[in-house]
C-alpha cells in the first residue's frame, strides 16, 4: 500500500516576510494581492484578529492600523525563491516529489519506517534551515493526505504532523465527519452544493456513498474521490508537471485607463512577461489573445473586448508576439470606454523545435532567438524589467501599485540585509 | 550596480584547475588529468538551499569588515566560538557566540560593543551560522 505526504508552508507568504524581519515575531502580518487590492495571505495572528481572506484592503485598513498589523505588497521574487529552497529541502525526504503549488508538495513516503519521526524531521529541517513553519499530513491516498494536512494544521494536539493510520477506523470516521464535503480535495463549490442536496454533507458521508451512484450523478473524477477517501490511491504523483497549454498575463490597473498608448504599453508588458515564461519552458505559441475590459463594479459604460491573432510561424519572440498583440488591441479598442484591466493569453503552445515554415514568408531569424535569450538572462540576473521593450515604458500609468513591498532579500545583491 | 552572485551549484563561476595556456605543438600531458573546474559555490557553500547572503555593516569581529558579504548557513547548529547572525532589538547583528561555563551570550571581538546576554529563559535568537566571508579587493 502506498503512503503519501502533503507538506505545506503555514501562511506561506506571511511566513516568508517574517524570516527576514525579527521585529515581526508574534505580530500579525497580511500580504496584499497585485496592485495592493485584496488580502491574499494572513499570518495566524492576523486570522485570530478576524481579518477575512480575499477582502479588499480598504475594508480592513482600520482594523490593521488599530492592531499594528504589518501589511506587505506581494513580493513574488522573495516567495518564489523561498519556495524553490523549500521544495529542494523537501525533496530530500522522499524518492518522488510532486510540487503542487508555490507552498505545497506531495511526497511519496511509501515504505519509510516510523512516519511520525519522519514527519517531525521534515518540519524541523525546514524550520531550522529556512525559518519557515510547515505542516505534514499523511495518508494512503493523495486526497487523504490533503485532509490529514488540514488536521495537522487545525489541531494543535498533533504538533503539525498527522497520519490517518494513527487512529483506529472508528476514530478516523469520527474525524472525517467533522469535515464538510466542500473541504475535500477536488470537490468544488458546485459539486458540494449538489452533494448536500443528496444528503451528503461531510467527508464521511462522501466516503460512505455508493461510488456507482456518485459516478452516475457526477463523473468519474468524483467517483475516484470516493475511492481515495476509502484509502484506495487512484491518483499517482506527477513528478513532471506538464508544460502549460496556456500562458496568461493580465492585471487590473491602479486607476482607470482611457487612452490607447497606455493600454498599448500595458499589453506590451504582458506580452514580454508571457513570452519570457514561454521561452523558459522551451515552447513557442501559435496564437495570441488580447483582452481589455471595463470595471464591472463601476457604474460606467461596460465593455469587454477580446480577440485572437494567429502567428504565421509559432513564435517565442517578444517582438513578433507584440506585433500581433498590438494589431489585436487596435482591433478591439473602443475610445468611449474607461478600461480597468488588460491582459494577453498565449495559446497553441508547442515545443519550439517543431515549427512549420510558411512558403511565402521569410523564416524566423536565428539571431532573434539569441537576442531573446540575452534579454531573459539580463532580466534574471539584474532583476525583472532591467531590459524591456521601448513600448512598455512609453507611459507608466498602468503600472502596478506596490507601496508596501519588502526588499528582495534573497535575489538582489543591492537589497541584502545589513548586519550591525 | 553590484554584480549578483547566484548561490547555485550550476553557477557559471568556474575557474579551471589546469589548462595549457598555448595551443601549439604537443598538448601538455597534464591536460589528460584535468577533471573539473573549481567551483567557488561548492567551495564556499555546503547547503545552497539553506545558505543566504547578507552584508556586514560593522567591524565588531576581527576578519570581517564593513562591506563584506557574509554567507550564512541557516541549517547549522551554532557552537561556541562560531560567528553567528542573531536577532537583537528588532534587527540582525553579527557577533561571536559564547557558549561555555554556563554562560550564553553574543560578543564582539573588539572593545566598544556591549555583550548581548541570553534572555531570561536562557535563549538567543540565532538566525544562522556564518560559514564564509567574501571580499573583493579591486
Amino acid at each position: 500500500m502506498s503512503t503519501f505526504a502533503l507538506v505545506d508552508g503555514n501562511s506561506f507568504y506571511a511566513s516568508c516576510e517574517r524570516v527576514f524581519r525579527p521585529d515581526l515575531t508574534g505580530r500579525p502580518i497580511i500580504v496584499l494581492s497585485n496592485n495592493d487590492g485584496c488580502v491574499v495571505a494572513r499570518s495566524a495572528e492576523a486570522k485570530a484578529l478576524g481579518i477575512p481572506a480575499f477582502l479588499p484592503f480598504y475594508q480592513v485598513q482600520r482594523l490593521c492600523y488599530k492592531h499594528r498589523v504589518a501589511v506587505f505588497s506581494s513580493n513574488y521574487a522573495l516567495y518564489g525563491d523561498m519556495s524553490r529552497r523549500m521544495m529542494n529541502v523537501l525533496s530530500r525526504f522522499a524518492p518522488v516529489q510532486e510540487i503542487y503549488s508555490i507552498d505545497e508538495c506531495f511526497l511519496d513516503v511509501t515504505g519509510i519506517p516510523d512516519l511520525n519521526s519522519h514527519g517531525h524531521r521534515i518540519r524541523q529541517t525546514v524550520r531550522q534551515g529556512l525559518g519557515l513553519p510547515t505542516c505534514v499530513g499523511m495518508g494512503s491516498s493523495k486526497t487523504l493526505a490533503k485532509l490529514a494536512n488540514h488536521v495537522a494544521k487545525k489541531r494543535p494536539e498533533w504538533n503539525g504532523v498527522f497520519e490517518w493510520d494513527w487512529l483506529n477506523p472508528r476514530e478516523a470516521d469520527r474525524l472525517l465527519a467533522e469535515f464538510t464535503v466542500g473541504e475535500v480535495w477536488g470537490i468544488g463549490r458546485r459539486i458540494a452544493e449538489k452533494l448536500t442536496l443528496m444528503n451528503i454533507h461531510s467527508a464521511l458521508d462522501l466516503k460512505q456513498a455508493d461510488p456507482r451512484h456518485i459516478k452516475r450523478k457526477f463523473n468519474v473524477v468524483v467517483e475516484r474521490t470516493v475511492a481515495e477517501l476509502n484509502g484506495v490511491a487512484c491518483l499517482a504523483l506527477e513528478d513532471v508537471a506538464p508544460a502549460k497549454q496556456q500562458i496568461i498575463s493580465s492585471r487590473s490597473f491602479s486607476r482607470l485607463i482611457h487612452d490607447l498608448p497606455s493600454l498599448s504599453a500595458s499589453i506590451s508588458h504582458h506580452v514580454a512577461r508571457a513570452a519570457e515564461k514561454l521561452r523558459a519552458q522551451g515552447c513557442a505559441a501559435g496564437l495570441i489573445g488580447v483582452s481589455i475590459r471595463t470595471n464591472p463594479f463601476r457604474d460606467l459604460g461596460q465593455y469587454h473586448g477580446y480577440t485572437c491573432v494567429p502567428l504565421i510561424h509559432p513564435s517565442a519572440d517578444t517582438l513578433e508576439l507584440n506585433r500581433a498583440a498590438q494589431a489585436a488591441l487596435r482591433a478591439i479598442w473602443q475610445p468611449e470606454f474607461s478600461y480597468h484591466k488588460a491582459g494577453v493569453v498565449l495559446m497553441n503552445i508547442g515545443p519550439n523545435t517543431r515549427q512549420q515554415h510558411d512558403l511565402f514568408s521569410p523564416p524566423p531569424d536565428p539571431k532573434r532567438a539569441r537576442l531573446m535569450a540575452t534579454i531573459d538572462k539580463l532580466n534574471r540576473d539584474f532583476g525583472s524589467g532591467t531590459i524591456k521593450l521601448g513600448a512598455e515604458g512609453l507611459t507608466e500609468d498602468w503600472q502596478m501599485r506596490q507601496d508596501k513591498k519588502s526588499p528582495c532579500y534573497t535575489t538582489r545583491v543591492d537589497q541584502l540585509i545589513k548586519l550591525g | 550596480m553590484h554584480h549578483p552572485i547566484p548561490l547555485s551549484r550550476t553557477s557559471s563561476l568556474r575557474i579551471p584547475l589546469v589548462a595549457s595556456p598555448v595551443r601549439a605543438g604537443f598538448p601538455s600531458p597534464a591536460d589528460d588529468y584535468v577533471q573539473d573546474h573549481v567551483n567557488l559555490n561548492t567551495l564556499l557553500v555546503d547547503d545552497p538551499d539553506c545558505t543566504f547572503l547578507m552584508l556586514a555593516n560593522s567591524d565588531a569581529l576581527r576578519g570581517i569588515l564593513t562591506g563584506d558579504y557574509v554567507l550564512i548557513d541557516k541549517s547549522r547548529t551554532a557552537a561556541h566560538g562560531d560567528v553567528v547572525v542573531a536577532a537583537h532589538e528588532n534587527s540582525f547583528v553579527l557577533r561571536r557566540l559564547h557558549k561555555q561555563q554556563g554562560m550564553l551570550a553574543l560578543m564582539a571581538d573588539v572593545p566598544g560593543y556591549p555583550i548581548i546576554p541570553a534572555e531570561g529563559d536562557y535563549t538567543l535568537e540565532i538566525w544562522g551560522v556564518v560559514i564564509a566571508v567574501v571580499r573583493r579587493l579591486v
